[in-house]
């Protein structure tokens, strides 16, 4: 809809629309953040892999001083 | 499920079962050897130092000093429950609980190399770094700006040991409510400080304290890397159910959530290197990723409360004064900090602002690891030497 069709609409229909508008904006938003929930809930499902990068800090340490390198050399 | 899979998963879940019940024992046995020898830490000490522990820790009676031991300490062997149990140890031997106390704060410094190191593994995707080494060094500027607040008012006030030392007293010195009369610490433990004693002086009579002091050191520090390794195995489960149910609940249950955890797993570099992925992959915000960290803090005190009740006798009072000190200063600051909106945000800032530029200059990184945790408090070694 463009500016010129709002102007001709009465203001009934005018809050008529305003109202559907929020309340389709309230359940986009709802639905957001369901999905951000259930990636948070997906991602903690993985938490045991998680685990296992923890245990490896050591070799994190070499990959990022060989990446550091790397960028130095270019 | 039909009756073939039935006793295929009942003759697989035996061995489990037998494996957990293996591990929890196993466990037990390294709880009881950590115990133990925090109580050889502080027969050592004390005999080594033949009553004088406060004169050859005359070095560390400056706080700065004593604040520099406890990060580079824990910043070598990144561990902190080890370094605090240490500390129970010594103050179990007669090191000053005045003393002690600033090496607490520099452990709970050092202990945040743990997951910076863990967050440099995400070095090769930009965003997901920026996003990973934020939700690290939060860790980092919130337990810096702990010790800025609350050092210079134990120094000047002593609020810290005095609450400390009350509840201490409370519970092991008073008449009203001591557990002096039950306790059973002290013979459990006595076979394995005997042995160990009896070993240091069959190797040499004249360091013999120095080597019970040094099988304690290496006990504590196996017992509770072990333990931690076995916990995460065991606990993953349960952390999951903790994490599970703190989603979307505010940041209360957070720090709750994220003490629990430490506890579970008896490590708080393992809770918060945990956050590090979960940050680096978009799917938690930093603002979400901060309560967790701050329960860390204050789950990981167990461990120091659990040494603790390895000490009676005269000095038991203050080797649970100065674990009760770790208790109330992360508590406090967490309240503190994390209560003040104003004072809240300014962890978060300093982390996305070093995240944004360690992001453009990975060498930055770099510079702030080996900076903040070796060189700045090595510098300050000096510097302190010279005046």
């Amino acid at each position: 809809m463009t500016n010129d069709e709002y102007e001709s609409l009465s203001t009934k229909k005018l809050k008529k629309l305003i109202k559907q508008t929020k309340a389709t904006l309230n359940e986009l938003k709802e639905e957001m953040s369901k999905r951000k929930l259930d990636n948070q809930h997906s991602e903690i499902d993985h938490l045991e892999d998680h685990m296992e990068e923890v245990e490896h800090g050591f070799s994190n340490f070499m990959t990022f001083l060989k990446d550091v390198m790397d960028k130095k050399k270019k | 499920m039909t009756e073939t899979s039935q006793i295929h998963s009942g003759t697989e879940s035996a061995p489990n079962t037998v494996k957990t019940v293996l591990q929890w024992l196993a466990i037990a046995t390294l709880v009881y050897l950590l115990i133990s020898s925090v109580g050889m830490i502080g027969a050592g000490f004390k005999g080594a130092t033949k009553g004088q522990a406060a004169d050859l820790f005359q070095f560390a009676t400056n706080p700065f000093m004593g604040l520099i031991i406890g990060i580079l300490a824990t910043a070598m062997i990144q561990s902190s429950s080890t370094v605090t149990s240490i500390i129970v140890g010594l103050v179990a031997g007669g090191l000053p609980v005045e003393t002690a106390v600033p090496m607490i704060m520099g452990a709970n410094i050092g202990t945040t190399i743990t997951n910076t190191i863990v967050s440099l593994g995400h070095v090769r995707k930009k965003k997901e770094f920026r996003r990973a080494f934020a939700s690290a060094t939060v860790h980092d500027f919130f337990n810096v700006m702990a010790v800025a607040i609350f050092l210079p008012i134990e120094i000047l006030f002593h609020p810290l040991s005095a609450i400390g030392g009350y509840f201490a007293e409370m519970f092991v010195g008073g008449d009203n409510m001591s557990v002096k009369g039950l306790n059973f610490i002290k013979p459990a433990t006595k076979p394995v400080i005997d042995l160990f004693t009896d070993l240091s002086h069959m190797i040499s009579e004249n360091i013999a304290y120095f080597l019970l002091i040094a099988f304690g050191i290496l006990i504590i520090f196996m017992a509770i890397t072990v333990i931690g390794k076995l916990l995460k195995k065991l606990m993953v489960g349960r952390a999951k159910v903790i994490m599970h149910n703190a989603i979307g609940k505010g940041p209360v249950t957070g720090i709750i959530s994220g003490a629990v955890i430490t506890v579970l797993v008896q490590s708080s570099s393992t809770t918060t290197s945990l956050m590090v992925p979960l940050a680096g992959s978009g799917v938690f915000r930093l603002k979400q990723i901060y309560p967790f960290t701050l329960g860390a803090n204050i789950g990981t005190t167990i461990t120091a409360l659990l040494a603790a009740t390895a000490i009676s006798g005269e000095t038991a009072v203050f080797a649970l004064q100065i674990a009760l000190v770790h208790l109330v200063y992360n508590t406090s600051a967490v309240l503190l900090i994390y209560g003040i909106k104003s004072l809240r945000k300014i962890p978060i800032r300093g982390a996305l602002w070093l995240a944004r530029i360690a992001t453009e200059r990975k060498a930055i990184a770099l510079l702030y690891i080996v900076g903040i945790f070796f060189a700045l408090p090595a510098a300050l070694i000096f510097i302190t030497n010279q005046f």
